[in-house]
């Protein structure tokens, strides 16, 4: 279906980006391999999230490239953009961000839909899904009507259910106490090894680092170690 | 994405939020449907009842004898019986029926529950309709099957009416009516009730014999028109059958009479309120923007309360075209419904103001009756097309605004307000008063009947309410930053901040209050000026002792005269120093209609009090031409403001007149040539007075000699200038009671538009009020803080409302009055009311606070 | 068209001739022509409004000119009075409501085979006169006044379409009066008498303004000018009744009065007109309404037969038989009330040897019902 054009599900080189006199990320360097699992800390201010923001495309680095799946983001336009963070990437918020107003069976179908995913595939696919994270009695459910760590399977079943190149999971067991936490950290470890999808979680919790394959810390505006 | 697919898109968000949402906030968007509804309605309402109101154009008698095709007339609208024999020719040829029609308005008095019914009393020769082509179809039978032709002609008193009509009365054939016509008391007898299951007989319809009805009204020998009815119906649509039709008609027409297509009539008829409907027009389509607005509002609340949603749709690679494009649908759903139950709102309102408006009909412009309601398939196009149309003009913005929301990523992290930036700016709204000065030179537009329509004016005036409301929430920053420094407690002090900090949408909330109430004070000014210059011209110009018309008839087209000999009979008695007897009817200028006044010119120019534009004399007579004193609306019609001729088709051929004098009048926008009534006698060949004012030798006689002139002539109108000022008034007030009912229908749906806006607003600051209830702000508080604002929002809308709304009655004065209706009126401004309403402003405004916080309040928990 | 084989034979069983004094006036009050009157012409000409019923009917076959196209023309104006007694009288001339008109104006084109008729009805007034003291006509489409030299009439009508004829009719044979001592009797009630006044041969010029042509026309017509106050009698139904112009240049004006079971009533009469204006005429029991063929109209349904054959005992020339064929099938005339319909039309008089020998107008009326009682 989809063209494997790059080696590499991200590859980030040279990114500087400033908000007025703040510098926030000062010519920072990431690669991120297919299948790869990489965990990002960094204390408040360090420019986690902003890096995120740039990786979705949400806002443009003021020089540097990112490439994802293979495409250079600042050669898109915002419409290509949108487009990418609909094809290629998942993304698992702290706080959820699931569609009030769909049950989690629709919220998990959503992005299928996005991109097309012809009706069968889509309701298997979805199916399957919920079979994984475990939440197949639920699926009819409001997400005000479930719990947090099961709000959160949701969300991880929502950004794989496309089968994006990367996912972006920001502090996924944030909102979670440690058992939910982990239950989740578990999915998001198999069902990553499963699709064979890179992952790069931000995240405080040194707990949480334990399903990645490597650990990268940040502190203003450059990776320190990886 | 493709086209289809972003289609599909757009209706998965549809169906799976937009409408998810609504069925959680059923209450609310019904309301905004019926908010929706009701401006469409009024439109609609207003549209429907004036056509009804107006539509049959005093051609009661096609009820009777079908439609006809073409119209034969007098310039003054009255034939005689020897017009008739000059059309004895015309009358030869079977292509064509002629239908000659006597028509009159009669009281109906003595009912049986008291009260007295206006009444159209029709004269057709009723043998001859068995000849029109289309009164077989209607199978309506005068007699019964035994009864021999004549038994039915002849009657000095029988008529026919419809089950309706006899419903309403409460009578059955064989009963009498009695009734006033012409200044006499006379009975009618019903011959029979027509079938009429159809109910196409209005139920103010009586029909008689043509002899018949002319000796009823005391109008022997006198006609008000032939009706020409063509015998191949099928042909009617048959342009160049029409066109030769009428090509043979008018080779044998007597020169002294008009031919015209009836659908000429209509039109005329038509042009002569066009107007008046314009000016209705254009009050209801406020209610329909204020219902765009309180859209625009409503869906910018749902765009901030969905912001969470939106952000994390954005996240997903939502596009920013497809949400605009789901806003916009949003809209376009909620104007359809809306506009569509707005059709039959408006069938409702339509059923209240049709009476109101025929009224105003009648007693301006021509006799009509109301004919019954119908929506046609271009009503349903235009209401739900306006609906439809305003709702995704009202869509816009919000949904603009929802494609600058950010992904969830950045939404999370921190505040972010939108908000409408050029609601900050200035600029636009100053530029559009500018422009509204500007639009002031715009010259009016001339229409089919001679009437202008203020374009300029009414340009001027769109351009300035919009521009208030564009700075009236600057007007709301700069108020609540002057009364800051006296607000010392936290709760007026946060209320007081709030309203300073000027949020975009508190200054929405403003905005659509400011345009409702400068309409309103406009409005209040435009009808306390008409009433006050009215007023002034009866104490000048109305100083008789006695006013004697006509009994029970109001309108200006269906006016039978006072029968000469009851009148010389009148005039006869003692005690009378001097009459001033008043003979109107219709002329032709070369456009339109106006009115020819015979008078005596010496009482008129010398004696009788007036209040003059242009003293007689100050003008010069143009040699050859009949002298005339004209009214403001006459030389400003036909422009002779500064002396010059003007010719008028009457029964004697073309006249011409010439004004040598001024006079101020408000009885009828065509205006009013006067001339000498010997002259008018000559061009008219009719005797037959209007009125007459008398002046007494002994004025302590004067309620003595009225009440007996009462006694004497039942049929009489006699009134001292206390009774007229009070009857004249009556009609004024009716002439503005459709202008009422929409300001207020108005008025109405900027309150509840106050509500939902003050609702948005506190939606958006969940935040601070949940912070301050944090810090132990109590809910009372929070309620009377929330009043408090709302109060501020109603102060604002005032101040900034009622300076527009001086403007616009400025406005309304010298411009749209003197270039539509062109009378000149003293201005006045009713201070106590505006400030009454000022009071109310506030009031409502924090009563709304407290309403929409305690209802917000509710919801929370 | 359905031929009806075999003649229905006339019921004859009354001798004829035998006097019956009418009254002076009739049960409603109205004047009832009165024996042995003499009448003056131009006046006679004129309305008599004394009478119930009076009417004035000019038929007559006409060419072109120029190209010899044929046509056939009806013109007939109606006077009904208003009872004496019940009647009222208007306060205007320009709707009197006393008496009342009918104008039916046909006009049958032969090669087109085309039938232009209408009707009017109006009641005294603006647009229905007619002079006392002359011929002097105007309701509605049809005008009928003397010619200046008093020698013969002026008749003009008017058409659907613009159309318009307009003749100058002069007498070629003085009046004839019909009937016994002037009367004319139509049945067996007293007062079912008229004064039946004929110009058998008028000679016809004039214009013919149709189908946006004008062109100039003669012929010959027929003028019945007939008054009464009971026009049938009790338990008449209708008429059938023909004015034949044979090529001799004598006429023969044939009726039958139907009774409402279908026979003839004992007053039906034939006449022959001499060359000269002399007239013989023999009842009921000489002679023969033959019906040969039917037609149905399309528009009101009802079927008058209007193949005709009658044979007659002439006094002196011994049987006679004619018979009847319309030129155009279709010459119904019918207002805007059907059930006053009746057939009116042109024929061809045809001879025992198959032979045309003159020409006729041909009426059929009462087959929609309800004309007895209108006419009693």
């Amino acid at each position: 279906m989809k063209d494997f054009a790059g080696p590499f599900a991200l590859a980030v080189t040279g990114a500087k980006k400033s908000f007025g006199k703040v510098d926030v990320l000062k010519g920072l360097d990431l690669t991120i391999q297919s299948g790869e699992r990489v965990a990002l800390m960094g204390p408040s201010g360090s420019g986690k999230s902003t890096l995120l923001n740039c990786i979705c495309g949400i806002e443009p680095l003021d020089s540097g490239n990112i490439q994802v799946g293979g495409k250079e983001l600042s050669d898109l336009k915002r419409t290509e953009l949108e487009k990418i963070r609909r094809e290629n990437i998942g993304y698992v918020f702290q706080s959820f961000h699931l569609l009030p107003t769909l049950n989690a069976f629709e919220n998990v179908e959503f992005p299928a839909q996005l991109v097309g995913m012809p009706r069968d595939q889509r309701i298997q696919r979805v199916t399957d899904l919920f079979n994984d994270v475990g939440l197949s009695h639920r699926k009819d459910h409001l997400p005000d009507e479930l719990s947090g760590g099961e709000r959160q399977r949701v969300a991880i079943a929502r950004a794989l259910v496309h089968r994006p190149r990367l996912i972006l999971a920001d502090e996924p067991t944030g909102s979670l106490d440690t058992e939910s936490g982990g239950q989740v950290l578990e999915l998001l470890k198999s069902l990553s090894i499963e699709i064979g999808v890179a992952l790069l979680l931000v995240t405080h919790d040194h707990e949480s680092t334990r399903i990645c394959d490597r650990v990268i810390r940040m502190k203003d505006g450059f990776l320190i170690s990886d | 994405m493709s086209l289809s697919s972003r289609f599909q898109l757009v209706w998965l968000l549809l169906t799976k939020m937009t409408f998810r949402h609504w069925r959680n906030k059923a209450g609310h968007y019904l309301l905004l449907m019926v908010i929706v509804a009701v401006g469409v309605g009024a439109f609609n309402g207003i549209r429907q009842a004036s056509r009804s109101a107006s539509a049959n154009f005093g051609l009661f008698n096609q009820a009777v004898s079908g439609q006809s095709d073409f119209l034969i007339e007098s310039p003054t609208q009255r034939l005689l019986e020897k017009d008739l024999k000059q059309l004895a020719r015309l009358g030869k040829s079977p292509d064509w029926n002629l239908v000659p029609v006597v028509e009159g308005s009669v009281t109906a008095v003595e009912l049986i529950n008291g009260a007295k019914k206006q009444l159209r009393l029709i004269g057709l020769d009723l043998l001859a309709l068995g000849n029109l082509p289309t009164l077989t179809q209607q199978n309506l039978k005068f007699s019964e099957e035994n009864a021999s032709w004549y038994d039915w002609l002849g009657s000095d008193n029988e008529v026919w009416v419809g089950q309706s009509l006899a419903d309403s009365v409460g009578v059955t054939g064989g009963d009498t009516i009695s009734f006033l016509a012409s200044g006499r008391k006379a009975k009618m007898k019903i011959r029979m009730i027509l079938d009429d299951p159809d109910g196409n007989l209005p139920d103010d319809l009586v029909l008689g014999d043509l002899p018949t009805v002319q000796h009823l009204l005391s109008r022997s020998g006198e006609l008000n028109r032939v009706e020409v009815v063509l015998t191949q119906v099928d042909r009617r649509e048959d342009k160049p059958y029409l066109a030769e039709i009428e090509d043979r008609l008018r080779k044998e027409l007597p020169r002294n009479l008009i031919l015209s297509p009836t659908e000429n009539r209509a039109a005329d008829r038509a042009a002569m309120t066009a107007a008046f409907r314009l000016n209705l027009t254009i009050l209801s389509l406020i209610a329909i923007l204020v219902g765009a607005y309180l859209i625009l509002q409503a869906l910018d609340a749902a765009v901030v309360r969905r912001r969470a949603e939106i952000a994390t749709l954005r996240s997903l690679g939502v596009g920013a075209s497809v949400l605009f494009s789901t806003f916009l649908l949003e809209a376009l759903v909620l104007g359809l419904l809306g506009s569509i139950a707005g059709v039959g709102v408006g069938q409702v309102l339509a059923f209240g103001a049709v009476g109101m408006l025929a009224d105003t009909v009648n007693a301006l412009y021509f006799a009509t009756s109301v004919e019954a309601l119908s929506v046609t398939s271009l009503d349903v196009i235009v209401g739900v097309g306006l609906g439809v149309a305003f709702s995704l003009l009202a869509g816009w913005l919000p949904a603009r605004d929802a494609t600058q929301t950010p992904p969830a990523q950045i939404l999370a992290k921190g505040d972010w307000s939108p908000g409408f930036f050029w609601l900050r700016k200035p600029k636009v709204g100053l530029c559009l008063l500018g422009l509204g000065g500007v639009a002031l030179c715009f010259p009016p537009f001339i229409m089919e009947a001679g009437s202008k329509m203020p374009v300029g004016g009414f340009v001027a005036a769109g351009c300035w309410i919009l521009g208030s409301a564009l700075l009236a929430g600057h007007g709301l920053v700069l108020l609540a930053g002057w009364v800051r420094p006296f607000c010392s407690g936290p709760v007026s002090r946060l209320a007081c901040s709030r309203l300073w900090d000027g949020s975009s949408r508190h200054r929405l909330a403003v905005a659509g209050l400011v345009v409702a109430v400068s309409m309103v004070t406009g409005m209040f000014q435009m009808i306390e000026s008409f009433r006050d210059t009215i007023e002034e011209w009866f104490d000048v110009r109305f100083q008789a002792d006695l006013y004697i018309s006509e009994s029970g008839v109001t309108g200006a087209g269906s006016i039978n005269g006072i029968d000469p000999t009851l009148l010389d009979g009148l005039l006869r008695q003692p005690n009378i120093k001097y009459a001033d007897i008043m003979r109107i009817c219709y002329a032709k200028p070369a456009r339109g209609v106006t009115v020819l006044a015979g008078v005596d010119m010496k009482h008129w120019s010398q004696e009788a009090r007036q209040i003059w534009l242009k003293e007689p004399g100050t003008l010069q007579s143009v040699k050859g031409t009949e002298p005339a004193l004209v009214s403001e609306t006459f030389a400003r019609r036909f422009g002779v403001l500064e002396g010059g001729v003007v010719e008028l088709q009457t029964p004697s051929g073309m006249q011409k007149v010439s004004p040598f004098g001024i006079f101020c009048d408000y009885g009828n926008e065509f205006g009013m040539a006067a001339i000498s009534q010997l002259e008018w006698i000559k061009w008219t060949g009719s005797e037959r007075a209007v009125n007459v004012s008398l002046y007494l030798e002994d004025r302590s006689k004067l309620k003595e000699m009225r009440d007996q002139l009462r006694i004497a002539y039942p049929g009489l109108d006699i009134r001292n200038e206390r009774e007229l000022r009070d009857v004249a008034l009556g009609i004024f007030e009716q002439t503005f009671q459709a202008t009422h009912a929409l300001s207020l229908i108005g008025l109405a749906v900027a309150f509840a538009g106050l509500l939902l806006g003050l609702l948005s607003i506190f939606d958006e600051s969940t935040q601070t009020w949940q912070t301050l209830k944090h810090l132990g702000f109590s809910t009372q508080r929070f309620i009377l803080a929330a009043g408090l604002e709302g109060a501020g929002i109603g102060v604002a809308a005032w101040v900034v409302g009622a300076i527009t709304g001086l403007a616009l009655g400025w406005l309304l004065v010298f411009v749209i009055n003197v270039q539509s209706f062109g009378w000149t009126l003293l201005w006045t401004v009713p201070l106590a009311n505006i400030l009454w309403f000022g009071v109310l402003l506030t009031v409502v405004g924090f009563v709304s606070g407290m309403i929409s916080a305690s209802y917000w309040n509710f919801r929370r928990r | 068209m359905k031929i009806i084989f075999g003649f229905l034979l006339i019921s004859c069983l009354n001798i004829h001739a035998e006097w019956i004094e009418p009254p002076t006036r009739s049960s409603k009050g109205f004047l009832v022509p009165t024996a042995d009157y003499i009448p003056t012409f131009p006046q006679d000409h004129g309305a008599h409004r004394g009478y119930a019923l009076e009417w004035w009917y000019w038929v007559g076959h006409l060419e072109t000119v120029n190209d010899g196209q044929k046509y056939g023309f009806q013109s007939t104006v109606f006077r009904v009075a208003g009872d004496p007694k019940n009647s009222k009288d208007s306060e205007t001339e320009t709707f009197g409501s006393r008496q009342l008109f009918l104008a039916h104006s046909a006009l049958s084109d032969r090669s087109e085979k085309k039938y232009l008729h209408h009707e009017r009805v109006l009641r005294e007034g603006w647009q229905a006169q007619a002079s006392k003291d002359t011929l002097g006509l105007e309701v509605a489409g049809i005008e009928a006044r003397m010619l200046v030299d008093g020698k013969g009439h002026h008749l003009t009508t008017h058409y659907p379409g613009g159309g318009k004829l307009e003749l100058e009719l002069i007498p070629a044979k003085p009046l004839v009066r019909f009937g016994e001592r002037g009367l004319s009797r139509k049945g067996d009630g007293a007062a079912s008498v008229s004064w039946y006044w004929s110009y058998s041969r008028l000679k016809a010029t004039g214009v013919l303004s149709h189908n946006g042509q004008v062109q100039k026309v003669r012929g010959f017509a027929w003028m019945d000018h007939e008054i009464s106050s009971s026009q049938l009698g009790k338990g008449l139904a209708g008429w059938d009744w023909t004015c034949m112009q044979l090529d001799d240049g004598t006429e023969v004006k044939a009726y039958r009065l139907r009774k409402d079971d279908g026979s003839s009533d004992r007053w039906s009469a034939v006449y022959w007109i001499d060359a000269k204006g002399k007239t013989q005429h023999v009842y009921a029991d000489q002679f023969t309404w033959g019906e040969e063929g039917d037609w149905t109209s399309p528009t009101t349904g009802l079927t008058y037969p209007t193949y005709i054959r009658i044979n007659a005992d002439h006094p002196t020339r011994g049987k006679q038989s004619y018979r009847l064929r319309p030129i155009i099938d279709d010459q119904e005339f019918y207002g805007n009330r059907a059930d006053n319909a009746y057939w009116e039309g042109a024929c061809d008089v045809i001879s025992p040897d198959d032979e045309v020998i003159g020409r006729a107008y041909l009426e059929l009326a009462g087959y929609g019902g309800g004309l007895g009682a209108r006419l009693n």
